[in-house]
């Protein structure tokens, strides 16, 4: 039944005429949320969610305890992710209850403050190991790359929304590419690679999902594939650094440091794992072992089983949100909400692709896992956006 | 438009998720292979980059003489290191001035370990006595760490240098006995393994891996042939000639001639065993000649070489007896032949004059041959012998080859078979020949000892540490019977008439009474390949009593100066000096040596039962005082102080001792009781003792100290003990 009026909702707002203020749009968000209130929430994302933060922030508390505590704070690292945590399920909760379909008004001006933000950090951002990441403003630091994915996600789904029948169109997929490389330039030039090819990854996912042609993104991929061959060929010096890290043990005190300190980490965990504390890749031999390296420490403490199951609740996650995707007839809804399953899936891919040395090391966070508060909040208002989708499909999600 | 869309799109994202699912089950299979089929190998790898290991110095073996008076011992001491990264920063600066006074070294060396931040740990100072380390614990200056360690300790540090040798910084062996028998006495060094971080700082708990120790085993110790009160006497008497004649260096050897067992051998200037890298000043003013031009470590390589078995000196007349003892063992001659000595004798084109030319000794009996020390009578004797027969004798005397002895640096001397009369005559008088201290008094005493040539003993016997079982006994060996028991008696008769009117020796025989046989030489050093007219080796061999000789001493002195150069006045009286406090000595009313200052060590008392302590700290006069409450009688010291150090003035001994009047007791140390004896002992104190074997205890179930419940109880292995 209330599906139902959603969908007239939906389906009346679509043709859009002129623009209202941000100012009385946000108002009529607040305006409306008692009765997206009355609309079920899906319990099962929120727990998924709620098991995945506070797992982090115990294995965050495991990996980081032994660096925190030598400079002095045991619980530097797990106060600040708790911080977060506590005030990103209370902005999760917020999204949740505020009408999504008003939120393509806030798209745009949302990514160009991103961009802003991203332009200031390369110009102000603070250096940390060689690369300028963070802004930091009154005290907190930012990673501006964070917020953006999600400004991306909603500009992206409201411009395929609104140009709809360009999309197959050489010209949209041009306007397309040259949006994907000018975010993934941008983010590049930190420099954080990794982020930029997640990005950029994510906005041509979009574009698959939303339906578009299928012959470039073929022909992108080729061109791309040939080109990074062809580059990494060039020189056999190259090839072999790139490929380095296939055997880091020839190598092991720089270049394959890192991936055998991972495996090593995998390795003696085994199948049921040393148990939460007892991990040893921590002692100072992973870098960042709370961050981008905290799968190894789950995978040395809680074994193959904690691995396996850390990657059920990620997949468990992302078929719900594809869930809720196919179950919401409005494109705008569906992009975001599928865009999200993506990012999950391109993350939590890269992050466990590098930890596994399946691919060489490169900084990817582990979603809603890792220390960092920019991902974290992200994350959760993203999903907090996801859940206001799901009170709004046709069936319960 | 939106239908077409909502199929299009439903097909796309179905097939992205069909993609993702793809790629995790990678992630899954790759897990599989990481987790499951890796894991031990790659746990392993994991292991080993954890953990270190530092190495647990095991207890030197001790050097002991043939009395078992301790000459070397380990003493227990500290070792000083930094781990420059945990030092406060900024306190570099105080670090280094505080840890450079408490130990005495340069301020750069200890700021350029201190501010070498890319280095885990440094040691700053090995050898750190205790009571220095306890106060720098006590200071309690972050990144400053103790840790135990050992040092070698003489006795007496400036005794019998040559023969023991000293240890490297590394608590190995350098020269000497310590050297040679480095195998045995080093031990096997235990180790402790622990988990570290990837600086190397240590994991103190909280982690699954678990530190190892290996005990380490001490190493065994030697019981030396070196009579340490002999050596006393002879070093005694050497020192004293050396300030008297103000030579470049006089060296001294005493053994038993019928064990070849080496019962005592000096040599000064030398240095001192405890700062052995220090260039001795009477070293330095004696070879200041040589010294001129040589770099530090050519300098020092130079004060430790061997004079026993590297010096070469040309023996000159002491060789007569050599020349004597072989042609009255061929027959060439014999106690009645007689010579003529006009003052001179001319072999082919060269003339050889005597020692009175341009007087000669006229005629003359093979004993005047000797006692005159006539070299015309010797070049006779040596040809009627011929050359063939000669050096034949001279080999058998060992004379041309290594003796063997357990010490550095032997030299096989200089012997060439020369067969023209010219040359090979003047060996009839000890020219021509180059020998070494350890080949002179091994030949000599087989001129006297009944014609037998030992093997010179330095180590009687190698003691296991734990099961103090000898593992190696070695028993004198005849290497050679070179000549008859009755041409050694001979040759005694002889030697006796030699000292006796010897100018240097007669006194003690006439006088004294010592009964020493021996003979004189003074032989011309041989300095840039030609005979030098001012410097000369006065050397002696004697042995007492010569009927039945029971001590032989060999003496140099090399480049005497003064009025007193020749072998009877500058060699002579040292040796009668040697033989007659070793003979006032062993009968009864001689000197001993005098207790050292710190010659003992504090003895580990835990595990004894408190009456047994006392008694032995009594004994030795070391104060104690018991911490934490008065001892009963059937207490036993439960940790000490001290242990191991070497005692000195104003040193207090600190001993706890278990509750006997609880419930729990303190377990003795058991070993060495009988099965009654060690049945009363455990009884008393409230333990039942279940006994295995029979004899004496050799091992017990659990180790001394063990506090153990009231009624427990203790197994002890006992066994028969030869």
């Amino acid at each position: 039944m209330r599906p139902k009026t959603a969908k007239i909702e939906l389906r009346r707002r679509q043709p859009i005429a002129a623009e209202p203020s941000l100012l009385s749009e946000a108002m009529q968000i607040v305006r409306e949320m008692p009765q997206q209130a009355k609309k079920p929430m899906d319990k099962t994302i929120v727990f998924l969610l709620f098991v995945l933060t506070s797992f982090g922030i115990l294995m965050i508390w495991s990996a980081s305890m032994y660096n925190a505590k030598l400079s002095g704070n045991e619980f530097y690292y797990v106060k600040k992710q708790l911080q977060v945590a506590i005030i990103g399920f209370a902005g999760m909760y917020f999204m949740s209850l505020a009408n999504y379909t008003r939120l393509r008004r806030f798209a745009a001006p949302l990514l160009y403050v991103c961009i802003g933000l991203l332009v200031l950090v390369l110009m102000i951002g603070t250096d940390r190991n060689g690369a300028v990441r963070w802004l930091t403003i009154f005290g907190v630091a930012l990673q501006p790359a964070e917020p953006a994915k999600l400004a991306v996600i909603l500009f992206v789904s409201s411009m395929i929304e609104r140009h709809m029948d360009q999309l197959s169109k050489f010209s949209g997929f041009m306007y397309v590419l040259a949006f994907t490389g000018f975010i993934a330039v941008l983010i590049y030039l930190q420099p954080a690679l990794s982020t930029a090819v997640i990005v950029a990854g994510l906005i041509i996912g979009m574009y698959f999902i939303a339906g578009g042609n299928l012959f470039y993104i073929v022909a992108l991929a080729g061109i791309a594939i040939g080109a990074v061959a062809s580059f990494i060929m060039s020189s056999p010096w190259r090839m072999q650094r790139i490929f380095a890290f296939q055997d880091p043990w020839s190598d092991l005190t720089e270049k394959g440091w890192q991936p055998a300190q991972s495996l090593m980490a995998l390795g003696s965990g085994g199948i049921f794992g040393l148990g939460i504390g007892n991990g040893r890749a921590k002692l100072m031999f992973l870098p960042e072992p709370q961050n981008d390296y905290i799968f190894s420490v789950i995978g040395e403490e809680l074994g193959l089983i904690g691995c396996m199951a850390v990657i059920a609740i990620y997949f468990v996650l992302i078929f719900k949100l594809i869930k809720i995707s196919l179950a919401t007839d409005d494109i705008f809804g569906r992009l975001i909400t599928s865009a999200l399953g993506l990012l999950i899936a391109i993350q939590v891919f890269l992050n466990i692709a590098v930890v596994t040395n399946i691919v060489p090391p490169t900084g990817v966070m582990l979603p809603l896992i890792s220390a960092g508060g920019s991902s974290l909040l992200t994350m959760l208002l993203s999903l907090g956006v996801a859940l206001n989708v799901s009170r709004n499909t046709r069936s319960k999600g | 438009m939106l239908t077409k869309f909502r199929q299009m799109s439903v097909k796309r994202i179905v097939a992205a998720f069909v993609l993702i699912m793809f790629f995790f089950s990678i992630l899954a299979v790759r897990l599989v292979y990481v987790q499951v089929f890796s894991a031990s190998d790659l746990s392993v790898k994991q292991e080993e980059l954890m953990t270190k290991k530092i190495s647990l110095t095991a207890t030197r073996g001790d050097i002991l003489d043939r009395n078992k008076n301790i000459l070397a011992s380990d003493a227990s001491c500290s070792m000083i290191s930094v781990y420059p990264n945990d030092i406060v920063s900024g306190n570099d600066a105080n670090v280094s001035t505080y840890l450079a006074s408490e130990l005495g070294i340069s301020y750069d060396s200890v700021y350029n370990k201190v501010s070498n931040k890319k280095m885990n740990n440094l040691v700053i100072k090995r050898g750190v006595d205790n009571a220095t380390a306890l106060r720098i614990r006590q200071a309690h200056i972050p990144g400053v760490v103790i840790t135990e360690d050992k040092k070698r300790y003489y006795t007496d540090s400036s005794s019998a240098q040559f023969i023991l040798g000293f240890v490297g910084v590394e608590h190995t062996g350098r020269y000497g006995i310590e050297a040679i028998y480095e195998s045995a006495l080093r031990g096997t060094d235990g180790s402790q393994t622990f988990l570290t971080d990837s600086t190397g700082r240590k994991i103190e708990s909280g982690q699954s891996s678990q530190p190892k120790r290996v005990e380490s085993i001490p190493g065994d110790s030697l019981i030396l042939s070196i009579d340490r009160n002999i050596q006393y006497f002879t070093e005694k008497a050497v020192y004293e000639a050396w300030l008297r004649n103000g030579p470049k260096r006089v060296i001294a050897i005493v053994s038993d001639p019928n064990t070849g067992e080496l019962l005592a051998m000096a040599a000064y200037p030398a240095f001192d065993l405890e700062s052995a890298w220090d260039l001795d000043s009477d070293f330095q003013k004696s070879f200041s000649s040589e010294l001129d031009g040589m770099s530090l470590s050519e300098q020092q390589l130079q004060m430790w070489k061997n004079p026993f078995t590297s010096l070469l000196y040309e023996p000159g007349s002491t060789f007569k007896m050599f020349t004597v003892s072989s042609a009255l063992e061929a027959g060439s001659v014999n106690m009645n032949s007689s010579f003529y000595c006009p003052g001179s004798y001319r072999v082919d084109s060269i003339t050889y004059k005597c020692h009175i030319f341009p007087r000669g000794h006229g005629s003359e009996r093979l004993t005047d041959t000797v006692v005159n020390s006539c070299n015309p009578a010797m070049i006779q004797i040596a040809t009627r012998m011929g050359p063939e027969t000669f050096y034949k004798y001279i080999k058998d005397y060992g004379f041309g080859s290594k003796t063997g002895v357990s010490l550095d640096g032997e030299e096989v001397g200089i012997l060439y078979e020369r067969t023209k009369p010219v040359d090979f005559v003047t060996l009839g008088f000890g020219q021509g020949i180059a020998v070494t201290p350890i080949q002179m008094i091994m030949a000599a005493n087989a001129v006297i000892n009944g014609g037998k040539l030992y093997e010179p003993i330095l180590v009687d016997t190698i003691v296991n540490s734990g099961t103090k079982q000898a593992v190696e006994k070695n028993k004198p060996t005849v290497a050679k019977q070179v000549i008859s028991a009755s041409t050694s008696e001979q040759m005694r008769e002889i030697l006796y008439q030699a000292a006796s009117n010897s100018s240097g020796m007669a006194p003690y025989n006439k006088e004294k009474g010592l009964k020493i046989g021996g003979k004189t030489g003074t032989a011309q050093k041989v300095i840039n390949g030609a005979y030098s007219h001012s410097a000369v080796v006065a050397n002696f061999y004697g042995f007492a009593p010569y009927d039945d000789p029971k001590y032989s001493v060999l003496v140099l002195v090399d480049e005497p100066t003064g009025s007193y150069t020749m072998g009877s006045t500058a060699a002579a009286p040292i040796a009668g000096q040697i033989l007659e406090s070793i003979l006032a000595a062993q009968g009864g009313n001689g000197e001993t040596k005098p207790a050292a200052a710190v010659s003992a060590l504090v003895p580990d008392l835990r595990g004894k039962p408190t009456e047994q302590a006392v008694a032995i700290l009594d004994a030795m006069d070391i104060p104690y005082e018991f911490s934490g409450g008065a001892a009963d009688a059937y207490s036993i010291v439960m940790s000490q102080t001290n242990i191991n150090e070497p005692y000195s003035e104003g040193m207090v001994i600190y001993m706890s001792v278990s509750d006997s009047v609880g419930n729990s007791v303190g377990l003795p140390s058991l070993r060495g009781m009988t099965v009654s004896q060690a049945n009363a002992v455990l009884t008393s104190i409230g333990l039942q003792l279940k006994a295995e074997g029979g004899g004496i205890a050799v091992s017990q179930s659990d180790p001394a100290g063990t506090v153990l419940e009231k009624g427990s109880v203790v197994t002890v292995v006992f066994n028969y003990v030869e």
